[in-house]
């Protein structure tokens, strides 16, 4: 059995299939170069895989090659010695020979098949599943260093990292206030509003200076503080931490025998544990007075009215338990998003990667312990 | 004989290590004398600055053990080694002096006028008195590089690794910083532990070398350089050792 292929146009490339005694041969003449390729390869590999038995490719007579058509005249030796049939590469000398020996170097392992290198959507999935299960485990065995690293600090005072310790609670709590302020005004307004219009059917306006001071005081307050600062200081904290780490700074301090959790992660953790309750009290403040903005200015209540309604409403453990959660809740932001920071790998991109997880998983773990302090109120009556 | 005795200040045996229980480098077993220039070879891939991070005790080897000075290397308590970093890890928020004085500061009683008088000495032995009050981003490569060794010699210790000192410097810059490594181990008997693929430097400087190879996924030559490079029986030893030249003949 004998076939050609030709092409007329060009005939820059002839792939003849020929049998000889000793099993067929796919005979290659002429270029074999991008422009061949393109046209000629999906033929010659089909005659390739159509025929059966044992199959040589010769390439006696090919002038010309280039590295698209050698690495695929490799692949094609090497599917079909993978089936086996062989698939030798014979006859190519001068320039052709020495292409294919650098696309074909005498490796031990074959190098993976192309559909090998994509990966199967359940290898994708037990990739991730460990991923998921390893990060949960480090994130406690990262709490467990910070408790050590705390510890030990708290037993010798003195090798608390006292500056980065102020230069953390400056960085964390003045330069956010302005932004806290305004935001939690706003959500007071809103808060405002929104009861003002439900309130107002049954004549109980004045309930709106009740609905909105509890409200940000045990919930919003904390909790719009806590998201405010993971963006901005959980964010800054995995980038520069993530930063340090690709560019082998945290491991010099290792190397120094000093620890990365007392030098880098405890003046941050302690830095937000102080200045998120300090900004919740702003919050506190800035909410009620977009309450009163409202229930004053817009639904004509007085001030003095407003006032003591709020007053007598609030109680001091409803301002207590919300700086409780403010507490864990400024810990919270720290701990994730240093640990974010130092577990960074892959240079630029890996720190924009933890960065973006360091915000997400902040706000994930946020809501998480809001539900369980809620719960934990509630059921000691708090 | 003790390890102490016979002068032996790093030991590798039958180290195995690799990342994600996927192994690397196999059953290595080598050990520094000290005193020694001790350089771990190999082109780019095979694990050389992985085994580094494995002798300062930055990983846990697969299996097998290391030893510094008869103890497992160990990242708690005062450090009993230095190390530069490739890119001299110098920390960027502090000047050159208060990089080197970290170390002072934490592990010594010193007072605060001595810890600086201390860091600024350890900058004028590399050649950067002067430039004490600079930031890191403030000065060239080689001058972080050398910043990176006086930080890793503040604590005097007496074993030094460094990650690929002169790696993309110029060759003036290069022989400058292979001056101050063998002044630090002929003036201070410095043990330095390096990685390395400057034929230059290894030429120059190291006097004993571990050669890895991937395929092999270990050593391959264990011995004087200069000696590896002219005797050695495997031609993939030559071929290391040849390849500088190759690429000058190349250039012409």
């Amino acid at each position: 059995m004998t076939a050609t292929t030709r092409d007329e146009a060009t005939t820059a490339l002839t792939v003849a299939l020929e049998d000889a005694r000793d099993g067929a041969v796919l005979r290659f003449a002429g270029r074999l170069d991008a422009g061949t390729v393109a046209t000629h390869w999906r033929e010659a590999r089909r005659r390739a895989t159509g025929a059966s038995g044992s199959l040589r490719l010769d390439l006696t007579e090919l002038e010309a090659l280039d590295g698209a058509g050698a690495a695929l005249l490799v692949q094609l030796s090497r599917d079909l010695a993978r089936e086996g049939r062989d698939g030798a590469l014979v006859g190519a000398t001068g320039p052709v020979a020495a292409l294919l020996d650098l696309y074909a170097p005498k490796e031990k392992v074959p190098p993976p098949r192309p559909e090998e290198l994509h990966e199967s959507f359940l290898a994708h999935v037990g990739r991730r599943s460990i991923g998921a299960t390893e990060d949960f485990v480090s994130g406690i065995a990262f709490i467990g260093a910070f408790t050590r690293a705390s510890l030990a600090a708290a037993l010798r005072p003195t090798t608390f990292p006292l500056r980065d310790w102020v230069v953390q609670l400056s960085r964390t709590g003045p330069d956010g206030v302005a932004i806290v302020a305004l935001v939690n005004f706003l959500v007071g307004t809103i808060l405002g509003f929104q009861s003002a219009v439900q309130l107002e059917r049954y004549g109980a306006e004045l309930f709106v200076a009740n609905l909105v001071g509890l409200s940000v005081v045990r919930e919003l307050g904390p909790l719009m503080t806590a998201i405010l600062l993971a963006g901005r200081s959980g964010a800054a904290f995995a980038a520069e931490l993530g930063t340090m780490r690709v560019s082998e700074e945290v491991d010099a301090l290792r190397t120094m025998g000093l620890s990365p959790q007392r030098f880098l992660v405890l003046p941050r953790v302690a830095a937000l544990a102080i200045t998120a309750p300090l900004l919740t009290i702003i919050a506190d403040a800035m909410g009620i007075l977009g309450g009163l903005a409202i229930g004053c200015g817009v639904m004509g209540l007085t001030l003095n009215a407003y006032w003591i309604q709020t007053a007598t409403s609030i109680e001091t453990v409803d301002v207590v338990t919300g700086l409780v959660k403010a507490v864990f809740f400024g810990g919270i932001v720290g701990l994730v998003a240093c640990h974010r920071g130092l577990s960074t790998s892959g240079g630029a991109e890996g720190v924009g990667r933890s960065t973006t997880a360091a915000v997400v998983t902040v706000l994930f773990a946020l809501i998480v312990a809001d539900a369980l302090f809620t719960y934990l109120f509630t059921l000691y009556g708090l | 004989m003790s390890d102490a005795q016979n002068g032996v200040l790093v030991r590798a045996h039958d180290l195995t290590i690799g990342w994600g229980g996927e192994a690397l480098l196999e059953e290595l077993d080598f050990e520094v004398k000290r005193g020694d220039v001790f350089a771990i070879l190999g082109g780019s891939g095979t694990g050389k600055s992985t085994i580094l991070r494995h002798l300062i005790g930055l990983e846990r080897p697969m299996s097998g053990s290391i030893e510094l000075d008869g103890r497992p290397p160990t990242l708690e308590g005062r450090p009993q080694i230095g190390v530069l970093f490739q890119s001299g890890a110098l920390f960027g928020s502090m000047n050159l002096l208060e990089n080197v004085a970290l170390p002072l500061r934490h592990w010594t009683e010193l007072g605060e006028t001595e810890v600086l008088t201390v860091a600024a000495a350890k900058l004028r032995l590399v050649g950067l008195g002067g430039f004490e009050s600079h930031l890191p981003a403030e000065i060239s490569g080689g001058m972080k590089k050398r910043a990176g060794i006086a930080r890793a010699m503040a604590l005097d210790p007496p074993l030094l690794f460094l990650d690929e000192p002169s790696a993309g410097l110029d060759p003036v810059t290069a022989s400058h910083l292979d001056d101050l490594i063998l002044s630090l181990n002929h003036n201070l008997g410095v043990t330095i532990v390096l990685v390395t693929h400057e034929l230059h430097s290894i030429e120059r400087i190291v006097s004993r070398c571990i050669l890895l190879h991937r395929d092999r996924r270990g050593i391959i030559a264990d011995g004087d350089p200069r000696e590896l490079a002219t005797s050695s029986t495997d031609v993939r030893v030559r071929e290391f050792f040849r390849s500088d030249e190759r690429a000058r003949g190349a250039q012409v």
